[in-house]
């Protein structure tokens, strides 16, 4: 049902069917941040996501790939806590929604600025890190280095709302950061970035990686894409594929990440066309299937 | 507890970044409750009165009652008229037979009541200085007639002429002469205002923090939705609890607000009314996606409160509107303060109101936490 790269891919998932997924051991061992088995999430009528099953392991950085509107964000909301699943089981650093042990070694930066603008960064720190559970101590230690690593040291008592965009960005990270969480969520972190800064950023999630944070980036820019260890491709609700980079372009036949994705949306394509319940699917993405197929069969 | 306190120290720190709005919200409603107080302090209305062809004594009486009386002759009735129309005299007054015709402009209520009330005074007036001219002409005639009867014999007994009532005193229970609108309003008034510049300030706070996408990264972290609502409830109320002090000190201070009670109760009630807003703010703000939907859901949830609280007698309104208004926390903080300002009541007295009012913080409270609770669960 999912694509065939998906080692996941139990059709009727249940909520004891994390059980078949793996051996047990593996579900409470750090190297499992966060499991999704068969998670549904409707908003109304209109069904956002359908049938998501995601594991990210330690120590990878996983990018979440997918046009604007194909659930993303609505995914992220289920693993940092800030929405329920209709249907399915979630589990967080081992534990159940609405995991509130988790959250402490759970980092997130939201999409947009997300951060209080008549505030100065350090108070923006200390707010977060607080509600974190740091202490004063802790917070000492952490704000310097964080602020170092976004670049942002001299920014004194100035207030966020005379930031520039990319300073909003990288304090936005920096809050991310600053409690060493285990698993990072980062929802298009390098959006209005300097190439230089980003590449530093970039360098950054590899150093926590290798420390054995994991990393969930979702993002639009092919590019940074290539830099994940795992990619998962979302569209219309549903994962279209799953690998590492090099794997999907190899799969689809593709010399690059984006091919490699329109490869896949039209192999989906041609599977919703069979079956009946997904006629609803609009002309529009059929079209630039239909494109991509070619562009990915000429490559 | 920690979660809560950092959030309270957070919204300090703001307030304390942004000077502009601390003395707004300390200026802005001292200034209002000044303009109201000058406005319904002020003395009663003097109509202005065109008298067309009446007697002297009636000129006389109606010039004692108000400075504005206008002289007009019996040819002069088109001009009277015209300075009617014009809205330069609020009544015209003729004499019809024995009728004295008071033509009103009609619009305004108050100077039409100003206006007739000045002439019923000047009418009495004039009928009481007729009176006593009558019985002073009748007790002349009266000795003359003694005096002529007396050689003939014939004694008459001098009839006494008694009033039953010649005279009104009043009298107070509470206030005195000097009272005017604006001591029996001025509790509703302030009780309004705090209620008003705390509910916009703490419904705007969470419409800030969604449109600001700061709400998404708090639902993330640990802290949990009753802390969330505390932690907002510490930190304003810290602020209203200043607003609350300096607002009090301007009214009794500055302005004249009258006040026999004590003032540690004065301000006990001043400051629950300020944490009963704070509280329906905070669950408003819940339901507001952006600030112009706080303003309209504050002409919802606050207006009615405001209309009902107490401003106009509802004690003869229908009891729909009695129940409705004993439904509203304005209400019973204005009719509280009330009892405590002008009254001089105690904590035994007003203790109902109080616990109404904290009752209405309570649910408010445990509110604002289900819509939180509720957003993250469905979110």
């Amino acid at each position: 049902m999912n694509s065939p790269t998906n080692t996941a891919d139990t059709a009727n998932a249940t909520t004891d069917a994390s059980a078949n997924l793996a051996p047990p051991t593996d579900l409470v061992s750090p190297a499992n941040l966060v499991s999704l088995v068969g998670v549904h999430k409707r908003f109304g009528r209109q069904e956002v996501l359908s049938g998501i099953d995601l594991r990210l392991s330690a120590g990878s950085i996983t990018g979440l790939l997918g046009p604007s509107g194909c659930g993303k964000t609505t995914l992220v909301n289920i693993i940092v806590g800030m929405s329920r699943a209709n249907q399915g089981a979630v589990e967080v650093l081992g534990e159940r929604p609405p995991f509130r042990r988790a959250r402490r070694r759970l980092g997130f930066m939201p999409q947009g600025e997300a951060l209080y603008l008549d505030l100065t960064a350090r108070e923006n720190l200390r707010f977060f890190g607080a509600l974190y559970g740091m202490s004063g101590r802790e917070l000492d230690e952490a704000i310097p280095q964080v602020l170092a690593l976004a670049r942002l040291e001299d920014t004194g008592r100035k207030t966020i709302a005379n930031f520039s965009g990319g300073m909003k960005r990288r304090l936005s990270l920096a809050i991310a950061l600053l409690h060493s969480p285990q698993l990072l969520v980062l929802d298009e972190p390098t959006v209005g970035l300097d190439p230089e800064h980003r590449l530093e950023l970039w360098r950054a999630f590899r150093t926590l990686a290798h420390g054995g944070s994991g990393l969930l980036i979702t993002t639009h820019v092919m590019d940074e894409a290539s830099s994940c260890d795992e990619i998962v491709m979302l569209r219309d609700g549903r994962i279209i594929a799953q690998g590492s980079p090099t794997k999907l372009m190899r799969q689809s036949d593709a010399s690059s990440l984006e091919a490699a994705f329109l490869a896949f949306e039209g192999a989906e394509e041609v599977h919703d066309d069979k079956t009946p319940k997904e006629q609803g699917t609009n002309s529009q993405s059929r079209e630039t299937s239909a494109r991509g197929g070619k562009e990915s069969s000429d490559a | 507890m920690r979660n809560t306190l950092a959030l309270a120290r957070r919204i300090l720190q703001q307030f304390s970044h942004d000077p502009r709005t601390v003395v707004l919200f300390l200026v802005a409603p001292v200034v209002a409750l000044w303009l109201f107080s000058v406005m319904l302090g002020s003395p009663d209305y003097e109509p202005r009165l065109a008298a067309v062809d009446l007697s002297d004594e009636v000129v006389t009486a109606l010039e004692s009652e108000t400075p504005y009386v206008t002289v007009y002759t019996t040819g002069e009735a088109g001009a009277a008229q015209g300075a009617l129309e014009k809205r330069e005299v609020d009544a015209v007054l003729t004499i019809r037979d024995e009728t004295l015709v008071v033509q009103v402009e009609g619009t305004d209520s108050s100077k039409t009541a100003a206006s007739a009330e000045a002439v019923q005074a000047a009418v009495r007036q004039v009928a009481s200085d007729e009176r006593d001219q009558l019985s002073e002409d009748f007790a002349d005639t009266f000795a003359e007639m003694k005096t002529q009867l007396a050689p003939l014999g014939i004694s008459v007994e001098e009839p006494q002429i008694n009033l039953s009532i010649s005279e009104i005193e009043i009298a107070y229970l509470h206030g005195d002469a000097g009272w005017t609108l604006f001591d029996f309003i001025g509790p509703v008034f302030l009780t309004i205002f705090i209620f008003v510049f705390v509910f916009i300030t703490s419904g705007m706070s969470l419409v800030t923090e969604r449109t600001g996408g700061t709400m998404e990264r708090l639902l993330a972290t640990p802290i949990a939705s009753w802390q969330l609502v505390a932690g907002y409830a510490l930190g304003f109320g810290a602020v209203s609890l200043v607003q609350a002090g300096v607002v009090l000190w301007a009214c009794l201070v500055l302005i004249g607000f009258p006040n026999v009670g004590a003032l540690p109760l004065v301000f006990l009630l001043t400051f629950s009314t300020a944490l009963a807003s704070l509280t329906l703010g905070l669950l408003v703000s819940g339901l507001a996606k952006t600030g112009f939907q706080v303003i309209q859901l504050m002409l919802l949830f606050v207006v009615p409160q405001i209309l009902l609280s107490g401003l106009f007698d509802l004690s003869q309104a229908p009891v729909w509107m009695k129940v409705l208004s004993a439904c509203f926390p304005v209400t019973h903080a204005a009719e509280a303060l009330r009892d405590i300002m002008l009254r001089g009541s105690d904590l035994a007295a007003f203790g109902p109101d109080l616990a109404i009012l904290w009752g209405f913080i309570a649910l408010f409270f445990l509110g604002a936490t289900a819509s939180f609770n509720l957003r993250r669960s469905k979110g």
